[in-house]
């Protein structure tokens, strides 16, 4: 089994890779077309897998990944599992901000059935930041993958001055100061 | 408890009004030759089927009407019929006013089985209003123990849900006492204070009733909804009820809504889309003259006034009207601000305090009046429907985001008229702002933020500053600005609110005051601070950008000139993050809006420093003298800079410009001293060259280095006659010119 | 490692100008630009075999919390040296770099003050509106302040004229509406209780039950009406005693009755004595 590392390749000039882990493959689907679709000037690389770890024998193929993005759908208990599974195949430096978690179905609330708590914890103990948004509706996913976008690029080091690392800490939550 | 007989039929316990429009048979016999059908015949197409509908719904009623005791529902086809069309229009348009009184006597009078019953109450579903006598006869069903307890539960649930379409609570209030005698029942109970919550008035806070309260719960336990109850009893009558309650509570009545609310908001939205007008959300505005209650009026919650009606009953009976002394004038018919003037005194609002909103003459009344209870009517019924609505972006429903998007708006509206933030919105901001995605309902929320009443600081960072900062960081250069302003606007209205604290407290001890006082002055230094911080990191995230930078400084306007404008012993300085990109920035916007703060920021500090010396008392609140030391060191990388040119020798700040000679000779700039000085600093070099077009129009050469002496004098008025306002009040401020003749670049700085 | 991942983010944190024009004559400029970029990423390979050289980690599965602050503790006083340690750089000092710098700074200002210029004139506007409408909601606050003083005055000399002989008419009739209000009220009562509250039938079979577990004679039993008049009379004329022992003659349950709905209260002591709830305090 692979692990994803964060420093494992050199990075490709002027680009920058996202991948987004989540079980529900038609929601990922979408929101890597509004990526995609997102005005920038560098290039991006979206991959997507509804788990980790990820294949080995295509190891060679994928850049370095800058950001990982676990997708989580509120009204999903599965999806959360898989995500806390998927956890254990990261490198713990990846977790020094360039992890975060994607919760979705928020215009659901009254619906959902996973434990908002939970959500909250996982962001606490992975010390990652959670960004909610229902992706299922058009204006709020293109805002999500402009956020998305925005970390992307500091994580991938576009940004200067601002490194993932120091990102990460103005992101926390500071409840648990 | 034991009848002689159900006198139901005999005597009706309330006599029911003939100038009521409820009456059935007039309804029935109306029916076809109204008047009024033009209205329902708009829609033409759909008049001939409505027509055959209100057909089978007057049957099926009539039915219910004549319906023997105890008719088997598997047995009767015809039972079953009917009860099928009731339910079945129900859910389509609601049901006519005139229908609940047959239906609800048949429902609660015990003659049918109860299945029939439950599907009876649960159809229940008003187009327009209900009406008053229709819920009193059925009230009295209940005392007759006639239905079982889960249809009494049914109907406690019922009411609660439907209360707002209640078209007058006049002769509801008279039975309070009864339905607070149903307390007793444990089942019940929960519902039965969310009820009383709705018709409690002050008048009805009583020493017996609270005891009853603090009986009940010494024996059932702090419940949530006693608790309630008991608080409200409190905020009416705080000298009869002594104990201490929990102070905020996040819900207190679990949701009663039952099957009935979604059915009615379907109705709701149905009835909008097909009137020709769309009508915003919940308006029922005095203003609306279409009381009429027909199958295809629109629904509109009635702004009702209360007792008119009963009044009138009263005086012809002679009898002392205990409660209400004068005359009240009705609602509905305010209409012109006249209107208000001379009857500002007897005015009462309506039943439905939503409607209030919207309309500006009881706007203007609720802005006059000290009645607490009056806000706390409001606050409890947005926080309902705030929290109802709440799913803000159902997905597929992009009317119902729109008339959502419509009632935030209209809050923000009536926040600014009251000049009040309501803490019923802002429990609603604290609980979705950690939630918001940052994009639905964008500019609405931000607005909304902008009226958060002041609260603790740990209550604040965690509920709206750090889900804040953290959409801000991620979010795009438009959001952080949009941000940036709804702050601004809270610092003022936070200042704006201690300004008409001190004007009305002028006369009042100067102890309490400082109490407050102390708190008011952390939670806006935190909110300053806060500020501060995602300034320093937006304008490096987004490269100091012009935008931004403009945002930042506006609020630091505000800043700078609190302690005179607002009178709050308060300065903070930026942090170093946003003064030196604003110093070194490339535009002369931000230069002189700069400069403009500076000189702002000396003259408050020189005004408390006078006050300090003349008043010769430690007042509780001196600036520190952090803050003047920090002024010191920006003055003087200013000065440096823009006059001396000595910035990058004398600047003393930890983060400022201070360069060793070394790494400024490697960027080979001949003159690196004078680089930031009026002439040469980047935002101020076209002003240079524009000026030397003109003091030497044959010289091409560019020589900025003849802007000196006499020229320098000319090149600063031409500097401030190009409106550089700012930078003017700087310099005359806080440059002391030795003289204004010789060439002095000296600066000094006071302070 | 931590240490490790500062230098390497600090390193290539600086995207090389771009350089607009590209003629002939910026040949050198553009090759000075490349130098740089060339000798950035040797630094960047260099760390880059450093950092393969470190294995794997993944997180226990108990402490993960701790073991993250931890490693981020460390990374960020990494980060933090670095900073410190670094010394301010100088940017290429061609002269073609810089016009292509200075170019494209000054097209985002202008583009920044292009923003800022609407931004200004949409928020005047918007001011100048808020202005008229606080115009207008000041000078009706300030009509409806100047009714009510006058209001106020208007009732100050009503006060003033209201003679002593007036007043006292004036209570007099009310009390007579009262008397004749309480009069009403207490009939309406009287009928009600008739009504609905009768005594229980001779051969009731609530009485029949009662004789027929009991021996006790026969007692004259009273109306709920006396009863209630009873406990009211009770409470008014002697209120620090308003109890009243039960006796035989109440039917028990009309006493169940009054103590269930709270219109009586049992002695806290006596369970044979109640009095009436003190619904006037």
């Amino acid at each position: 089994m692979a692990v994803v590392r964060p420093f494992d390749k050199l990075p490709a000039l002027n680009s920058a890779a996202v991948l987004l882990v989540g079980s529900d493959e038609s929601l990922q689907q979408k929101l890597a077309e509004a990526i995609l679709k997102e005005k920038k000037n560098f290039k991006i690389s979206i991959h997507l897998a509804t788990s980790l770890p990820l294949p080995s024998e295509r190891d060679h193929l994928r850049p370095r990944i800058d950001l990982i993005a676990f997708m989580i759908d509120i009204k999903s208990k599965y999806s959360l599992k898989n995500v806390e599974a998927s956890l254990a195949h990261v490198d713990a430096s990846f977790f020094l901000g360039k992890v975060c978690f994607l919760v979705t179905g928020v215009g659901r609330v009254n619906y959902c059935s996973v434990e908002m708590n939970a959500i909250w914890k996982l962001g606490e103990v992975y010390c990652s930041p959670v960004l909610y948004c229902e992706l299922e509706l058009e204006g709020i996913r293109v805002a999500t993958a402009q956020r998305l976008l925005r970390m992307l690029q500091i994580c991938a080091g576009h940004i200067p001055g601002v490194s993932a690392l120091s990102f990460g800490l103005l992101m926390r939550n500071s409840a648990d100061e | 408890m034991q009848r002689r007989q159900s006198s139901k039929n005999s005597k009706q316990p309330l006599q029911v009004r003939h100038s009521n429009q409820t009456d059935l048979s007039a309804w029935r016999k109306g029916g076809r030759t109204d008047p009024e059908k033009s209205l329902q015949n708009r829609q033409s197409r759909n008049s001939q089927v409505n027509e055959s509908k209100q057909d089978s719904l007057e049957q099926a009623v009539s039915y219910f009407e004549k319906v023997q005791d105890r008719v088997s529902l598997k047995k009767n086809e015809v039972l079953q019929k009917h009860l099928a069309t009731v339910e079945s229009i129900a859910l389509q348009k609601g049901l006519p006013p005139e229908a609940f009184d047959v239906l609800l006597n048949v429902a609660l009078s015990g003659k049918l089985a109860d299945a029939v019953n439950t599907r009876l109450l649960k159809s229940l579903i008003p187009a327009s209003v209900i009406p008053e006598t229709s819920v009193v006869s059925s009230v009295s069903w209940l005392c007759v123990s006639k239905c079982s307890g889960s249809i009494q539960l049914l109907f406690v649930r019922w009411l609660i849900t439907v209360f707002d379409f209640i078209d007058h609570k006049e002769q509801l209030h008279a039975l309070y006492g009864f339905f607070f005698s149903f307390l007793q029942d444990e089942k019940m109970c929960p519902y039965v204070c969310h009820l009383l919550y709705l018709l409690t008035r002050k008048e009805s806070v009583k020493p017996f009733r609270i005891r009853r309260l603090l009986d009940l719960q010494a024996k059932m336990g702090m419940q949530p909804h006693l608790q309630a109850l008991l608080s409200l009893y409190k905020l009416f009558c705080p000298e009869l009820v002594s104990i201490t309650l929990p102070g905020k509570m996040k819900t207190y009545f679990k949701n009663s809504e039952g099957p009935w609310k979604a059915a009615i908001n379907t109705i709701r939205r149905r009835n909008q889309e097909n009137s020709p007008v769309s009508q915003p959300l919940f308006l029922g505005t005095a203003q609306h003259q279409s009381r009429k209650r027909k199958w295809n009026t629109q629904l509109v919650i009635p702004a009702s006034s209360a007792n008119t009606n009963s009044l009138a009953g009263d005086k012809e009976k002679n009898h002392v009207d205990l409660y209400s002394t004068s005359e009240s004038f009705p609602v509905e018919q305010l209409q012109t601000f006249s209107q208000l003037l001379q009857n500002i005194h007897h005015l009462e609002f309506p039943s439905q305090m939503g409607s209030v909103l919207t309309n500006p003459l009881l706007l203007h009344y609720m802005n006059c009046i000290k009645d607490e209870s009056i806000y706390l009517r409001l606050y409890y019924w947005m926080g309902q429907t705030l929290q109802e609505e709440c799913s803000w972006c159902v997905v597929d429903s992009n009317q119902y985001e729109e008339e959502f998007k419509d009632f935030l708006e209209t809050i923000y509206k009536t926040e600014c008229f009251l000049q009040e933030g309501f803490s019923s919105c802002e429990e609603f901001l604290y609980k979705s702002l950690p939630l918001w995605d940052g994009f639905c309902c964008r500019s609405q929320i931000l607005r909304l933020v902008t009226w958060i009443p002041l609260s603790s600081f740990s209550e604040m960072k965690s509920h709206l500053y750090d889900p804040l900062a953290q959409l801000f960081f991620t979010s795009s250069l438009y959001f952080k600005c949009s941000v940036l302003e709804s702050l601004k606007e809270l610092l003022q209205n936070w200042l704006n609110w201690h300004v008409i604290q001190l004007d009305s407290e002028s006369d009042s001890q100067g102890y309490s005051l400082n109490t407050t006082l102390s708190g008011l002055v952390n939670v806006v230094a935190e909110l300053i601070h806060f500020v501060g911080w995602i300034s320093t990191v937006a304008l490096r995230l987004e490269s100091n950008a012009t935008f931004l930078l403009y945002f930042i400084l506006d609020f630091y306007e505000t800043v700078c000139d609190i302690y005179l404008r607002y009178n709050l012993p308060l300065l903070i300085m930026p942090p170093a993050g946003v003064f030196y990109p604003a110093l070194l920035s490339m535009d002369s916007v931000s230069l002189n809006q700069l400069c403009y703060i500076m000189y702002r920021y000396r003259t408050n500090l020189v005004a408390a420093k006078e006050n300090e010396l003349i008043k010769k008392k430690i007042l509780q609140f001196q600036f520190s003298s952090q803050t003047y030391q920090e002024y010191n060191q920006y003055i003087i990388a200013m000065v440096g800079c823009l006059w001396t040119s000595s910035a990058f020798q004398k600047d003393i700040h930890p983060q400022g410009v201070r360069l060793d000679d070394e790494v400024l000779k490697k960027t080979r700039v001949q003159e690196f001293k004078t680089s930031f000085n009026i002439v040469y600093h980047p935002a101020m070099m076209g002003y240079a060259l524009l000026f030397l077009q003109q003091a030497w129009p044959d010289d091409n050469t560019f020589n900025f280095s003849l802007i000196k002496g006499r020229k320098w004098n000319w090149y600063l008025q031409y500097l401030y006659a190009q409106g550089l306002k700012g930078l003017k009040l700087f310099i005359e401020s806080s440059i002391n010119r030795v003289s204004r003749a010789s060439q002095s670049k000296e600066g000094n700085v006071q302070v | 490692m931590a240490e490790k991942l500062p230098e390497q983010m600090s390193d290539y944190q600086h995207v090389p100008p771009e350089i607009v024009n590209e003629s002939v004559g910026h040949a050198d400029a553009k090759e000075e630009l490349l130098d740089e970029c060339e000798s950035i990423w040797r630094q960047m390979e260099e760390c880059q075999s450093k950092l393969t050289l470190l294995g794997t980690e993944t997180l226990p599965e108990s402490d993960a919390k701790l073991s993250l602050l931890m490693m981020r503790v460390k990374a960020l006083t990494a980060e933090y040296n670095q900073w410190q340690k670094r010394s301010p750089e100088i940017i290429s000092t061609n002269p073609d770099v810089l016009v292509a710098l200075g170019k494209e700074e000054l097209q985002k200002v202008k583009n920044g003050l292009e923003m800022v210029l609407s931004t200004v004139q949409s928020k005047n506007k918007k001011l100048r509106e808020d202005l008229k409408r606080e115009q207008q909601w000041h000078e009706e606050q300030q009509q409806i302040v100047d009714v009510l003083n006058g209001i106020e005055e208007e009732m100050k000399n009503q006060v003033v004229q209201f003679s002593e002989k007036r007043a006292f008419q004036e209570l007099k009739n009310k009390m007579l509406k009262l008397r004749t209000y309480k009069e009403e009220l207490l009939n309406a009562l009287g009928e009600f209780l008739e009504e609905h509250f009768p005594l229980p039938e001779e051969d009731g079979s609530a009485k029949k039950k009662k004789k027929n577990s009991s021996e006790e004679p026969a007692v004259e039993l009273v109306t709920l009406h006396e009863i209630l008049e009873i406990l009211i009379n009770k409470l008014m004329s002697t209120p620090h005693e308003p109890y009243l022992t039960i006796s035989d003659s109440f039917w028990p349950p009309y006493i169940e009755l009054l103590l269930r709905y709270g219109i009586a209260l049992r002695h806290p002591e006596d369970p044979n004595r109640i009095r009436l709830e003190a619904f006037h305090q």
